[in-house]
């Protein structure tokens, strides 16, 4: 297969668990499908290293959570975006289920937002969480133990709320 | 409880399926593109290769998880964010940044995040588009030890764009604070108003581009210093020099309290309710500077 033909399939067949993951994060979904896409241009920028890689998904993102969080951050993203490109296109809105689970998420510490995404969206086992977030497994149980637990506790806090209402 | 995430995963795959994506043969163009500007813009791309590889190295004796993708395809994957797991001293408490109850009712920290020192290479303060600013050869601020993010957003989240508080904070050596201090007055007094750039701005229906206004609006009202920041920016279009679109106002808080340094920030243009916060700020950052206040 060629540089090329490998490119594309892996672009086809990663892009949307990518999204899912960059999405949990930051709970925006026009940013996170700009962060995964930039992500894949500077990959095929370096494709002919990084399609050696075991894992080419795992740099690819890593660059899109950066990206995500570093645009996140960059408080002038938005006002740059916009006199680049006008107001953005419409984006189709995730379901509001999922958005409740992903505004729960987002109120988690750091630590325990991106190891329970890297497991349960992202389906990595714990011993890769550990790798890929520099931790041993043991911390990473702890993390996903406690994320559980704190993330029970704000959907419940949101169903009362709803209930409430 | 997993089965909320479970679920997630699920939902995320079906309602993600009517996302458009470009085709790869897109993403290789731009990948393209960019390579042939790079090699256009060489001078430029030389200072950043420096400054990227000063990076990797400083990241390299942190942490050997930090390297930063940007920088190059590391050898070992680097860690999805950077998370400081030991404190040397250099830590910045969470307690030490501004808090939901500085700020009103019904809020909460979200997207917190920390950084050890060389990981991070951009800050708020980042005007590249201005002609002035690579001139001003701002690099203090790169010389942090530690950085803490984080927002706090409204309970309601239809409210988080007029609402929304995004606060950071880093602790620098010596007296590297007060330096990037003085960097932001510069790039200020430098960058007063300028274009963001018609090829930026362009699009094919549209010719366009960014007017950008910096004012300094105050100072020495809080800590050890403190400055407060309009940014302004409007689109035009190129063609009528009429102005497209809202604007959009941006106002800043920058704090220092001995070695710490704390930049807040909120899209409105209420300059009283963004400097009240940097008084509370100020306040905060006491708990955790060298030398204590």
């Amino acid at each position: 297969m060629s540089q090329v033909d490998d490119f594309d399939t892996f672009y086809r067949s990663s892009r949307l668990r990518l999204l899912g993951f960059v999405y949990a994060l930051t709970g925006n979904l026009a940013e996170a499908q700009d962060a995964v896409q930039e992500a894949f241009v500077r990959a095929w920028q370096r494709w002919s290293s990084i399609g050696e890689y075991d894992d080419p998904e795992s740099w690819v993102r890593v660059t899109a959570a950066r990206i995500a969080v570093s645009r996140w951050r960059q408080l002038r993203s938005r006002a740059r975006a916009y006199v680049r490109h006008g107001p953005p296109p419409p984006v189709p809105e995730p379901g509001p289920e999922t958005v409740e689970v992903v505004r729960a998420l987002r109120r988690l510490p750091e630590e325990q937002r991106v190891a329970l995404a890297l497991y349960y969206l992202v389906g990595l086992p714990v011993a890769d969480v550990a790798r890929e977030t520099g931790v041993p497994v043991g911390t990473v149980k702890a993390r996903l133990a406690r994320g559980r637990t704190a993330l029970a506790g704000l959907l419940a806090v949101e169903a009362t709320g709803a209930a409430d209402a | 409880m997993p089965d909320n995430l479970e679920e997630l995963a699920n939902r995320l795959a079906r309602d993600f399926t009517t996302v458009r994506w470009p085709e790869p043969g897109q993403i290789r163009a731009r990948a393209r593109r960019r390579t042939v500007r790079t090699a256009a813009g060489a001078p430029l791309a030389v200072i950043l290769v420096v400054v990227a590889v000063a990076w990797a190295l400083r990241a390299g004796s942190a942490s050997p998880s930090s390297t930063g993708p940007a920088a190059g395809p590391p050898r070992t994957l680097p860690a999805t964010t950077a998370t400081t797991s030991v404190d040397d001293g250099t830590s910045i408490p969470i307690d030490a940044l501004l808090q939901p109850e500085d700020v009103g009712p019904a809020r909460h920290v979200e997207n917190e995040y920390t950084y050890p020192g060389g990981v991070y290479p951009a800050w708020t303060f980042s005007h590249e588009q201005c002609p002035a600013y690579a001139g001003l050869k701002i690099r203090a601020f790169l010389k942090y030890d530690f950085m803490r993010i984080h927002q706090i957003a409204p309970d309601r989240p239809e409210d988080f764009d007029s609402l929304a508080v995004f606060v950071e904070a880093h602790r620098y050596p010596d007296d590297t604070a007060a330096t990037v201090m003085g960097d932001v007055r510069r790039i200020v007094a430098a960058c007063r108003r300028y274009d963001g750039g018609p090829s930026e701005a362009s699009t094919p229906e549209r010719p366009a581009h960014g007017v950008h206004t910096l004012t300094l609006l105050d100072d020495a009202f809080a800590g050890s210093e403190s400055l407060l920041i309009r940014h302004h920016t409007i689109s035009v279009d190129d063609r009528t020099g009429e102005q497209v679109g809202d604007p959009i106002t941006m106002i800043y808080v920058v704090v220092r309290v001995n070695d710490l340094v704390t930049t807040i920030g909120r899209y409105t243009d209420d300059r009283a309710a963004v400097q009240a916060l940097g008084s509370r700020a100020a306040a905060r950052l006491c708990l955790a500077a060298n030398p204590r206040c």
